[in-house]
């Protein structure tokens, strides 16, 4: 009886963490853990620019891959802040920078990333 | 000299083989985002693996059967179903992001966009197996995958503070964004403890005809190449680390990934990457549409060989041909190669009870392996995986969710 009891609050103890893990799992995140995920992507996307156009100033990198990959930096960083962010217009010059070849407009708008 | 050799190709096959698309995505983001603290769950993955992968070829070695093939004997075909039915489903994803792998590698070499390979890449892997023999497929492709090192040569260059390293080894509770640590975690362990790659082993040892004989040069490649596989994806840890952490960036693409070898390696280091990556992925997805043939083929008790003709086990050789095109669909619609690697890891982390727990009961029985069932070391690891494998089943999809 006792040992049936204590098989029982297991049970319900194992289904409790599960159901837990599934209840924290739908439920929304805090508006200060969006603001940190947000602030987060935006410091992503810029460190990421910045490393490969730096790679593809150096000649370690081809153009059609810093490119590319620009690309999709300006398209998280806009996902993250929303339309129009200055930042991820930079980033948006410094792909089109790449592409024509430019490496002097390329460090410039990389410095600009920096600030 | 010959037992030598085979040592020495086992456990070159068990590095060139260790790293793929999963693994690889699931070390760097680890480092990216957690420096050193995850280094224990590649570690605690790889001794976990090895022992597995040393089971399944001691029970092909003793008794001549693979995992697959004694489940269903000594379980029933009922109980099989279960298992069957998951594994080929995880496995088929997992295929899904090798061959996206292969791809995103390509479109790195060329500029194409990866979903334009997928077509390509298929057919090169089918061909392969259609033509080739298990030999070329495991150690050929296996050699290949030495140039996965150049992550180790780039770690090793970048100078990691040692001791941070090895505090990284040691389980921690997160100081940060827990849900995401976790899920991480669940997803390096689902990169490393793959049942593909156990069954897979245990099929290979009978292909290669293994016998008693082969106890001793099973348990040291086991050992020994799962564990130098292991440092391989540790060194891809310690390089995002390195790079990665300090600037602050999380891998929300592979796009991302050749920076951890230029920055130590220069343009050598895009070229390597870009061959890393092809290589890996194009072996894993071999090994994939490979273990999902033969586990149809040993499940529904079909003639199977990769070294036959396909012509005579025709059966065995219609299932990878399926299982590849199937796995170059969301490949070809453009389907993100990184999160379908995070959710396929997790898939795989969550169905490791299905295959684990009926293995611990194989390992034990004397019908099969004879005076070579498990001892009590073996016995206690699997019993750990077991309960590491239930942990992983509960938590790795409310993980995915609120971590992923």
């Amino acid at each position: 009886m006792h040992c049936r009891g204590r098989r029982a609050r297991t049970l319900a103890g194992t289904l409790g963490l599960i159901a837990g893990c599934w209840l924290a799992a739908c439920s929304h995140p805090s508006p200060a853990a969006q603001a940190a995920e947000k602030r987060e992507a935006i410091q992503s996307a810029a460190a990421t620019a910045r490393l490969v156009v730096r790679a593809w100033n150096a000649g370690d990198v081809p153009t059609a891959y810093a490119s590319r990959t620009l690309e999709q930096a300006a398209t998280r960083l806009e996902s993250a802040a929303g339309p129009g962010n200055k930042l991820a217009e930079s980033i948006v010059r410094l792909s089109e920078a790449v592409q024509q070849g430019n490496h002097a407009l390329a460090a410039q708008q990389e410095n600009a990333l920096r600030r | 000299m010959k037992r030598f050799l085979e040592i020495g190709l086992g456990i070159v096959t068990g590095i060139g083989g260790f790293l793929e698309a999963g693994s690889l995505a699931t070390a760097a983001q680890a480092g990216a985002d957690f420096r050193f603290s995850l280094g224990w769950s590649i570690a605690l993955g790889t001794i976990c693996l090895a022992f597995l992968v040393e089971m399944s070829g001691r029970l092909a070695a003793v008794s001549r059967h693979t995992i697959p093939d004694v489940m269903r004997e000594r379980f029933g075909f009922t109980f099989f179903v279960a298992p069957l039915v998951v594994m080929q489903m995880v496995m088929l994803l997992v295929l899904a992001t090798e061959l996206g792998g292969v791809c995103l590698a390509l479109q790195l070499a060329s500029g194409v966009a990866f979903r334009w390979w997928a077509l390509p890449v298929m057919a090169v892997t089918w061909l392969l197996l259609w033509k080739g023999t298990f030999g070329i497929i495991e150690k050929g492709v296996s050699m290949l995958g030495l140039v996965t090192l150049a992550f180790a040569v780039a770690a090793w260059r970048m100078h990691p503070p040692v001791h941070d390293v090895l505090v990284g080894l040691v389980p921690s509770l997160p100081t940060h964004d827990a849900p995401h640590y976790w899920f991480i975690a669940v997803s390096v362990l689902g990169a490393s403890i793959s049942p593909y790659l156990f069954f897979f082993y245990s099929s290979g040892a009978v292909e290669d005809k293994w016998d008693a004989g082969y106890l001793g040069i099973n348990r040291i490649t086991a050992g020994l190449g799962m564990g130098f596989g292991g440092l391989v994806a540790l060194a891809a840890l310690i390089t995002a680390a390195m790079v990665f952490h300090p600037a602050g960036v999380k891998i929300e693409s592979y796009e991302q990934l050749p920076i951890l070898l230029t920055s130590v390696l220069g343009r050598w280091g895009f070229v390597l990457f870009v061959l890393t990556l092809a290589i890996a992925c194009f072996g894993a997805a071999l090994e994939l549409a490979l273990t999902m043939a033969y586990t149809m083929a040993q499940g529904f008790g079909w003639q199977w060989s990769e070294d036959l003709p396909p012509a005579k086990d025709a059966r065995f050789s219609v299932t990878y041909t399926i299982a590849l095109v199937l796995a170059a669909v969301p490949v070809a619609l453009g389907t993100d190669i990184l999160k379908l690697t995070n959710f396929s890891m997790a898939l795989t982390a969550a169905s490791l009870p299905l295959v684990a727990v009926p293995l611990l009961i194989i390992m034990n029985d004397p019908r099969y392996l004879g005076d070579r069932c498990n001892g009590w070391i073996s016995n206690t690891v699997a019993l750990f995986v077991i309960a590491l494998a239930f942990v992983l089943a509960i938590v790795a999809i409310p993980l995915e969710l609120i971590g992923g």
